[in-house]
């Protein structure tokens, strides 16, 4: 169990006021780092804010943000918020909020608690209420243009007194709509409605706000939310807070994102796993008429077609795209070149890792290529198990939960707010150009993480046995289906495998796998033929969710004791040659066979094992109990 | 089955436990802004809508600007459930 993560709340709570008690914040921060969400109820988020101000008191070494905060509202809880999530950026917010009412007067005079504050960014906070676009005149049916361009003379107005006096970044709000404007449907007919109005002032505020400038989107904020959500009405007359407490960190997390991208701290690269990943199923196994993507794939393939049209969109601006996927590279390339459905072509990647190397080490290199830090990336896979390697070996890589179905992809990826961006340029859109010319120059040697510690952490727990009726439907289904791991390449139907059950010659046996994120169930099947004290492996096919995890040699290591028991000296391994299974290309030599024949171009190697020699290939980390 | 005021004084001072960030923090009808010195208004906010999650209750404006000791926030919650 990595002590840096908590399962529950009342845990996380529990831990972060120990360490801070203890003095040691930067654990605290640690802690919440890994487990703090935006979406963490109100009483949780409370405490992060207190929390916030506790560890900043401490910690010396944060980047400073400076921020003056102009409205009319009362943002108090919604500044705690953002000082909260910049803190888990390594920033300190040193924010200075305007009272209500005074904003003009302080922009105005030069002299004013906003001047001598110094800011880095000034906040316009503006409701529409400070610009008179909530007023009754424009909630129905006279022209109300005047009204707008009024608000945004007065906006504008504002921003440029403020720029001729001092240098700062102004960060202006656009307008959210009122959730019941008074004319019902028709608010979005008429033109001069409240809703039209404030439509048509954000539009205005978008091309007319000065360059150097830049807009928060609270209206899009709001309306992913929903309107009635985002409003508290009652909380505004009572309080003047501009929305619900339930989106207000949320917004502030929004806000973080934003204030990152000003700093030019947003993410670079998406290092993209493939099988399950961006199609449906495993290219290895299920071949290029198996996957699932586009309209052939069913509703899987389109959740997976629009995920890789979204990727594109991201890549069009500026974002390199990277594929690290455990794979031959010939077969990972395979759906890109030919696969009808696929929406990302190789050229859109700026680097392309198929091979079966520890995914931390490839990130290192694709970082190396690139040039870039690793705090720059984003890594996408579906794999649990691959993410806590990467979380554990690469902290400073931000690793999204990837949802089970497809369809939330998009949704999970956007929720992380990691490429926001104040402005798109044309070097934005060539970057990846000269990314992709980074990596033909780039020469690497491979690194090497810490994968000892890693299959430790995973907690690995195995199950064998021999397949009976309960198991045999798997049994069948593995041997069939595996292509990648499997090395006789039999193909057996299920009578033919009770035939073999039942044959006091043979051994059929099944292994599972379990591990701290859940239980893999049966993931290799294993058939001996049993003559003369020779062990023959017939046939041995393990699932490539659990390759590089030393589970070959658990079972191998199982293979010899059931060999003794029976009576045999010898074990003899096959491995016939396909283009799908080079992953098993080394595999009965690292297991200290001997090779019978030496002929490099024969389709079929045959190794051997002397049963009595003594030698040590169990895996250590996956313990064996009970089967 | 209606819940004691006793009762609810127990749920109340788990949040104000938490709100306030004091673990030893003890409650009675009469506490108010006056013993707390961190109960000003914007913990007040605070405190209202965690008391709302927690009780399943919603409080008009007006209730959440009356409430000035603990008597009065459950007053409100039991007013609040009844209706």
């Amino acid at each position: 169990m990595n002590k840096f993560n908590v399962n529950s709340k009342s845990l996380l709570v529990a831990a972060i006021k120990k360490n801070i008690l203890l003095g040691d914040a930067d654990i605290a921060l640690d802690v919440l780092v890994r487990n703090a969400s935006p979406s963490d109820d109100v009483l949780l988020q409370a405490f992060y804010s207190r929390v916030a101000l506790k560890i900043i008191e401490t910690k010396k070494d944060l980047k400073i943000m400076k921020i003056v905060f102009l409205g009319t509202t009362t943002l108090n809880q919604w500044v705690d918020a953002l000082r909260f999530w910049l803190l888990l950026e390594g920033f300190r917010l040193e924010p200075l909020i305007i009272p209500f009412g005074v904003w003009r007067q302080q922009i105005l005079d030069d002299s004013s608690e906003l001047y001598q504050f110094s800011p880095d960014i000034v906040w316009f906070f503006a409701q529409p209420s400070d610009l008179g676009l909530d007023d009754g005149k424009i909630a129905g049916l006279e022209p109300a243009d005047p009204a707008v361009s009024m608000a945004i003379e007065d906006m504008l107005g504002l921003v440029s007194t403020l720029s001729e006096n001092i240098t700062v970044l102004p960060i202006l709000n656009n307008l959210v709509p009122p959730a019941f404007g008074p004319l019902g449907n028709y608010e979005g007919t008429t033109p001069h409605s409240i809703s039209s109005c404030i439509q048509k002032f954000n539009l205005e505020l978008a091309s007319k706000a000065p360059c150097g400038s830049v807009i928060f989107d609270i209206a899009h904020i709001a309306c992913r939310f929903g309107l009635n959500r985002w409003h508290d009405y009652r909380l505004w007359h009572y309080s003047r807070h501009p929305f619900s407490f339930e989106v207000n960190s949320e917004c502030a997390f929004a806000a973080a994102k934003l204030l990152l991208a000003t700093r030019g701290e947003s993410k670079k690269c998406l290092v993209l796993d493939l099988d399950n990943t961006i199609w449906g199923g495993v290219i290895g196994d299920d071949g290029l008429g198996g996957i699932r993507i586009g309209s052939d794939g069913g509703a899987s393939g389109e959740a997976f077609a629009a995920f890789q049209t979204w990727l594109y969109a991201l890549k069009e601006r500026g974002i390199a795209l990277a594929v690290c996927s455990k794979n031959n590279i010939e077969t990972a390339q395979e759906p890109f070149k030919s696969k009808a459905g696929m929406v990302l072509k190789l050229t859109d990647f700026v680097s392309f890792k198929a091979n079966w190397n520890n995914k931390a080490d490839n990130i290192r290199d694709i970082a190396r290529e690139l040039n870039i830090g690793l705090d720059s990336f984003v890594f996408v896979d579906d794999n649990p198990a691959e993410r806590e390697l990467i979380r554990s070996e690469l902290p400073e890589i931000s690793v999204p939960e990837l949802p089970a179905d497809p369809s939330d992809f998009i949704a999970c990826l956007a929720s992380g707010f990691w490429f926001e961006t104040v402005h798109v340029s044309l070097e934005d859109r060539q970057r990846i150009a000269a990314y992709q010319q980074n990596v033909v120059r780039t020469k690497f040697n491979a690194g090497h993480s810490n994968l000892h510690a890693f299959l430790k952490g995973l907690q690995m727990a195995p199950k064998w046995g021999e397949v009976s009726e309960h198991s045999i439907q798997r049994a069948v289904q593995l041997i069939n289906k595996t292509n990648q791991f499997h090395l006789t390449t039999t193909r057996y139907t299920e009578s033919q495998v009770r035939v073999m059950m039942n044959d006091p010659n043979y051994w059929v046996g099944w292994f599972a796998l379990s591990d701290r994120f859940g239980d893999h169930g049966i993931i290799s099947v294993v058939i001996l033929s049993i003559a003369n004290n020779v062990a023959s492996v017939d046939t041995w096919c393990m699932s490539c969710r659990v390759f590089s995890r030393t589970m070959e040699n658990f079972i191998f290591a199982r293979v010899v004791e059931i060999a003794k028991s029976r009576g045999c000296v010898t074990i003899v391994g096959k491995h016939k040659l396909t283009e799908k299974n080079s992953v098993v290309n080394t595999l009965y030599s690292q297991l200290g066979g001997s090779k019978m024949n030496s002929d490099s171009n024969v389709s079929e190697k045959i190794w051997q094992f002397d049963i009595n020699e003594a030698f040590s290939l169990d895996s250590e980390y996956i313990a064996c109990n009970d089967s | 089955m209606s819940v004691s005021r006793a009762d609810l004084i127990l749920g109340l001072q788990d949040i104000f436990r938490d709100v306030f960030l004091d673990d030893s923090l003890v409650i009675s009808e009469e506490t108010s802004p006056l013993e707390i010195e961190e109960w000003d208004s914007l913990a007040h906010i605070t405190l209202v809508t965690t008391v709302e999650k927690a009780f399943g209750v919603r409080m008009s404006a007006d209730e959440i600007g009356d409430i000035n000791n603990v008597q009065m926030l459950i007053d409100v919650i039991i007013n609040n459930s009844n209706s």
